[in-house]
């Protein structure tokens, strides 16, 4: 068969193996296209998404462009960074939320919420104040700003979903009022407090560190478009939020099951080297929380023994990838935190990614050391007052568009009751916010 | 070991990276504020990236790719995702030459 029939007949070439995977996206001949990622190739209102959303995202560059970019945003996630955003911010906002949250017992006695809102309302913060939005003390802010998380992720992802006209509309108008409401007032105050500093009224250091000091100091020259600034600000909150809350319900998901399974392990359920494994552990089965990522081939070349055509569209299958038995044991498609880590892999897989575009938050997750993650301590917090799903009530989930690379367990949670057993309610009011500077 | 010429010293900044090649091995030379010069494997232990190309923040330099971070002196993971060090090779500054032994 001649290589043009191959694509034609098969315009997709799955890559679902770690070598083959890794080769892929380490490959100068790849590229991650905003066309090929909004499917605005085959869709005919894809480049709704690519046009208002994610071209020009530093995520969908590459070579040196992505190198310059990636390098200035590492900024953000330094360990000084980290360390701020884990004890100024994180610690202090959970026992807010779970105060605010678990300050009346239901009629059975226990203590419920939903670990879906929790989590959005944490990460919605964390989000924020990793961009630089202001005011987020707020909590009418905090959840206008929540609001708007389904119409962002619907702009970014409408591709995954069946009615995408309804999608667009909101996606167009959440992207409006996170740029009047948000991005606008916080770009302004940037900017002020940048005129200070021209006038000898405070220093750059006194400004604090967020993407938005980034952008309005035209640290990169991109950002002389300011719709390149709004665009890597929508990354932020998407990355921050969506994947943060699946990552954190999920673990909790998946840990849960383990210490019903594996009683003799509840002793572990604060011990944070314990939470780390198990944090790995969910981001090698589930992460990115899709089944695929896509790329394009940008040349002809063979990915693992087959020819592969330019143009042809790449399906990353990062959590089949992270299931091969011949890598991670025979029971690789199952939650096991005492998993031996494999030569050469880190516990966690490929599930962060590889190559160029390994997520940029994987510093966050688990900490400059490894071991002491926002995301975890988040889990440790939890586990501290006894969280377990609500056998009264079960999660929903997302309805998403089917394709042949789904994987069961790969699902956005929607909602995920959980119970806490060891919650006592606090009787004076916790002060939890985080102030910024501004 | 070789003892080689790579770079002048004013080539190399106070707080500033530079790759040389020692004898054929990719080197990252790393001169502290203090002036003192260290050198290292110039390729990241966690993914093939070249560790010149990133900050120098103290003693510890940081990948531009991922973050990840090594004790210049030492060679030391000091910043995740790289989990193993790089090595280190003994540097003599004479004169205003400086020289690397691989």
């Amino acid at each position: 068969m001649a290589l043009d029939d191959t694509v034609a007949g098969c315009p997709v070439h799955r890559v679902g193996n770690i070598p083959d995977l890794i080769a892929t996206v380490r490959s100068p001949d790849v590229r991650n296209s905003p066309e090929y990622f909004a499917a605005a190739h085959k869709l005919d209102d894809g480049y709704i998404t690519v046009d208002e959303f994610v071209a020009g995202m530093w995520t969908f560059t590459d070579g040196p462009e992505h190198r310059r970019r990636r390098k200035l945003l590492n900024q953000l996630v330094r360990p000084e960074a980290l360390d701020d955003m884990r004890e100024n911010f994180i610690l202090p906002t959970i026992e807010r939320l779970l105060s605010e949250r678990l300050a009346e017992a239901y009629p059975d006695g226990r203590y419920r919420c939903d670990l879906v809102e929790l989590a959005d309302l944490l990460f919605v913060n964390l989000g924020a104040n990793m961009i630089g939005f202001i005011g987020m003390d707020d909590p009418v802010r905090q959840n206008e700003l929540r609001a708007i998380i389904p119409g962002i992720f619907g702009g970014v992802l409408a591709q995954f979903f069946d009615d995408r006209d309804a999608v667009f509309r909101m996606a167009l108008e959440a992207k409006r009022d996170l740029v009047e409401r948000f991005y606008k007032p916080a770009r302004d105050a940037y900017r002020e407090m940048y005129a200070k500093v021209e006038r000898g009224e405070m220093t750059e250091a006194d400004i604090p560190r967020s993407l938005m000091k980034l952008i309005v100091s035209r640290a990169d020259p991109v950002y002389e478009d300011e719709e390149i600034g709004i665009r890597d600000a929508i990354l932020v909150f998407n990355t921050a939020i969506g994947t943060s809350v699946q990552s954190v319900v999920h673990m909790v998901h998946d840990t849960a099951k383990w210490f019903q399974e594996h009683p003799e392990d509840r002793r572990l359920a604060t011990d944070m080297d314990f939470l780390t494994r198990c944090m790995q552990e969910t981001i090698r089965l589930k992460a990115p929380f899709i089944s695929f990522l896509v790329r394009r081939a940008e040349h002809d070349m063979v990915i693992g023994g087959e020819r592969v055509s330019a143009g042809q569209e790449l399906h990353i299958e990062i959590p089949r990838a992270n299931r091969d038995p011949a890598v991670f044991g025979a029971d690789a498609a199952e939650f096991n935190p005492w998993r031996e880590q494999p030569e050469g892999l880190p516990r966690y897989g490929i599930g962060f990614g590889s190559g160029p575009h390994a997520c940029l938050g994987l510093r966050v997750v688990l900490g400059n050391d490894g071991h002491s993650g926002s995301h975890v301590r988040f889990m440790q917090k939890l586990f501290s007052h006894g969280v377990v799903p609500d056998p009264a009530a079960a999660p929903q989930v997302l309805a998403m568009s089917q394709d042949e690379s789904a994987i069961d367990d790969v699902v956005t949670f929607m909602d995920y009751p959980v119970v806490f057993t060891d919650w006592v309610p606090t009787r004076e009011p916790l002060v939890g916010s985080w102030k910024r500077g501004v | 070991m070789v003892r080689c010429r790579v770079a002048a010293l004013d080539d190399v900044k106070p707080g500033e990276l530079k790759q040389v090649d020692a004898g054929g091995v990719p080197v990252c030379l790393a001169r502290l504020e203090s002036g003192e010069v260290y050198a290292l494997s110039d390729i990241c232990s966690h993914e093939e990236i070249e560790l010149s190309d990133g900050d120098l923040q103290g003693a510890e330099v940081e990948c531009p790719a991922h973050g990840s971070r090594f004790d210049v002196r030492t060679g030391a993971v000091s910043g995740w995702p790289a989990e193993k060090p790089v090595a280190v090779y003994p540097v003599a500054v004479d004169g205003d030459e400086v020289y690397v032994e691989v």
